[in-house]
């Protein structure tokens, strides 16, 4: 599946922020600061696409996507959903919405009520939606869903515990897809999983929503995964996307030193093929105290002056959009020469 | 030395395991949970053992160190270490080599080290435990080590405590700790999959910076195919308990022997290819209990024949430098017994 650029956007979001306060007591009272785990991040999600959010731990990449179904409270900015902005829409509203957009999680030992049937966990959206009038009908159709993920009449009068990861997994993509979404926001969705297994999920997945065409939000740090489900990739840094490309332009020339790095570290599994990687110096920032400037300029191979002093905005160039100085606006004549300090 | 048999010289192989076996202990009858596991690693080579979750890789490399949770025994096998037998070794010889000859890294730096304790004590333990040299001399090793893993401001970090540094930071420390006493053989099980890939890859380069400067050798235990690739010289793959093959790492990748390991290494997306539907396996691993007679891979093998399913298949010798427990490579079965042969 290839992005319709023509199409209108299922979900756009702006600006989207989260800043957890956090205190800081010092002799003289407390001083008022914040962990800015989501600092300004804008994308589009197209109908029946997969876009992928890549990061490392902590890059805020979970918390952007728990914030589009308002699991957190966004602390700033918009998620604009059929023309409405789901951070402002009432509590009952955002209920009713969750129908649309659904969540599978990463850990499919913590995200099923241990305590439910699979068959319950499976219906029990179809009768809160009111996708089933009756609870005979729910039986039937969770019947369905459940044969669908390859999952048996056997399996349906269990519980969780009885299943393995790959199985649970199957579970959770089971009662998220039973709601008849049109977004599903996947986080992490197959990290816990054995290789041999993963790929049974992720093929499951892609024939699914090729199905029933929704979209994905595909959450995940394994690039190589992300590479293979994913239509359009977005790479976050410290709470900010640093660059949302095409996959295919994105793995053949990742423009942000950050995007270069990440992708020149993973392991290939042909002994001798790595050709130079770039090894990062040091570690990520911490979010509470992020470096002035480029969030990225103290670990960047390619930093200069500018890039110590203002944040580079997430603008358009090539076909895609990279946030650093590196590359100025989008105009013809601008090259990959340094810009002149201020 | 890839391939463990008796006739080859001592001499270069600094650990010999032989016909490993542990079992989980119970009323009625033993359930063997690492089946007959035997490897060798040469001196300054690093050994890769890849397996998914529950092949038994973390509980081999336990044994080898002589950790082996209280609820599972060693049933039989033989453990040599620079020509000594370590399974019948005392507890008390036993933990001096510890650290010294042979030490291990875990997966999760934060449950190995004391959260109580600042680092530098824990270095300065570590090589006080084992050579008499006063704690100045002990904590000027330390600082020493925590340069050689690359820890910036080594000075102050030795007194920092493990919750002041990031993850990567800790790991290092780990591998300062595990270096202290210089051993001979360092077991690193999952070293860097809780970290970041920018991280792992400082991690991996720096082992093997490590490796060459101290000439140690290195059994790194993974899940993850594309951390053998880049850091192992020899790789043995471990299903459901077993070895079910053995290779040089560029052969393991280039021609896989077992369909099992063929399927692990087809089921992984490749960053370099485009697929559309990925290739998997089938099923899951089967529990220890419920292994019957029979290759333990035959009821998600693509290429099972029925004679698969009944007999157990030994190691057989594919070549000089790879093994596989699969008996599509006994031409003899597979004369007699494969449907394409028996059907002609």
């Amino acid at each position: 599946m290839t992005t319709t650029t023509t199409a209108e956007p299922l979900l756009q979001v702006r600006n989207l922020q989260k800043h957890f306060p956090i205190k800081k007591s010092t002799l003289f009272g407390g001083q008022k600061q914040s962990v800015k785990a989501v600092d300004g991040v804008s994308f589009d999600v197209y109908p029946g696409e997969s876009l992928g959010i890549v990061g490392e731990s902590g890059c805020g990449k979970s918390t952007t996507g728990r914030m589009l179904l308002r699991l957190l409270e966004p602390t700033g900015g918009e998620v604009i959903y059929q023309g409405r902005d789901i951070a402002q829409i009432s509590a009952g509203e955002m209920r009713m919405l969750r129908k649309d957009i659904q969540i599978v999680f990463q850990d499919p030992f913590a995200s099923l009520n241990p305590r439910m049937r699979v068959r319950q966990i499976v219906e029990e959206p179809l009768m809160n939606f009111r996708i089933c009038a009756s609870r005979k009908e729910a039986r039937q159709r969770a019947r369905e869903i459940l044969e669908q993920v390859g999952l048996g009449e056997n399996h349906m009068e269990r519980f969780p515990h009885e299943f393995s990861g790959g199985q649970r997994q199957r579970i959770g993509i089971a009662r998220a897809l039973a709601s008849e979404p049109k977004l599903i926001i996947a986080d992490e969705p197959v990290s816990a999983l054995d290789v041999s297994i993963q790929a049974q999920v992720l093929n499951l997945m892609k024939s699914l929503q090729k199905e029933y065409g929704f979209s994905f939000v595909f959450i995940s740090h394994d690039l190589s995964v992300v590479k293979h489900f994913c239509d359009r990739i977005g790479v976050m840094y410290l709470g900010k996307l640093v660059e949302v490309a095409e996959k295919k332009d994105l793995y053949a020339k990742p423009m942000h030193p950050y995007a270069q790095a990440l992708l020149s570290a993973i392991p290939r599994t042909v002994p001798g093929s790595t050709k130079q990687r770039i090894v990062l110096q040091g570690d990520v920032p911490s979010p509470a105290n992020p470096p002035a400037g480029c969030p990225f300029n103290p670990r960047c191979p390619a930093a200069f002056s500018d890039c110590t002093e203002i944040v580079p905005e997430l603008i358009s160039r090539e076909g895609r959009q990279v946030a650093c100085h590196l590359y100025p606006a989008d105009d013809p004549q601008a090259g990959q020469q340094q810009p002149t300090a201020v | 030395m890839l391939l463990s048999s008796s006739n080859q010289a001592p001499t270069g192989d600094l650990l010999v395991v032989e016909n490993l076996e542990v079992a989980i202990p119970e009323e009625k009858r033993d359930v063997t949970i690492v089946n007959g596991i035997s490897f060798t690693v040469p001196a300054g080579r690093t050994l890769g053992v890849v397996g998914e979750s529950g092949s038994g890789k973390s509980l081999t490399s336990l044994t080898v160190m002589g950790q082996l949770p209280k609820n599972l025994k060693l049933a039989s096998g033989s453990i040599r270490l620079n020509g000594e037998e370590l399974t019948t070794l005392s507890t008390d010889r036993r933990r001096r080599l510890r650290g010294k000859e042979m030490a291990m890294i875990f997966q999760e730096p934060m449950t190995s080290l004391n959260p109580s304790y600042r680092v530098g004590a824990q270095i300065v333990e570590m090589v006080r435990n084992h050579q008499d040299v006063s704690r100045a001399e002990a904590r000027k090793r330390a600082i020493e080590m925590l340069k050689l893993v690359g820890i910036p401001r080594a000075e102050e970090v030795v007194d920092d405590y493990p919750h002041q540094l990031s993850g990567g930071m800790r790991q290092r420390v780990m591998i300062a700790l595990a270096l202290a006493n210089e051993p001979t053989l360092l077991i690193a099980d999952e070293p860097t999959t809780a970290l970041d890939v920018t991280i792992q890859a400082q991690i991996l380069e720096l082992m093997k910076r490590l490796q060459a400067e101290l000439g140690m050798s290195i059994i790194l235990i993974t899940h993850d195919l594309g951390v053998v690739a880049e850091t192992c010289d020899d790789v043995v793959v471990m299903y459901a308990g077993e070895i079910v093959e053995r290779a040089r790492v560029e052969e393991l990748f280039a021609e896989p022997k077992h369909p099992y390991t063929r399927g692990l290494l087809e089921s992984i997306p490749d960053i370099d290819t485009e697929v559309d539907v990925l290739p998997s396996i089938p099923g899951t691993v089967p529990t220890p209990q419920s292994m019957g007679t029979g290759c333990r891979f035959a009821s998600r093998c693509p290429q099972a024949f029925d004679y698969c399913r009944e007999n157990t298949p030994p190691e057989i010798r594919v070549n000089d430098t790879s093994a596989a427990k699969c008996w599509l490579y006994d031409p003899e079965v597979v004369a007699q017994h494969h449907p394409e042969h028996t059907a002609a």
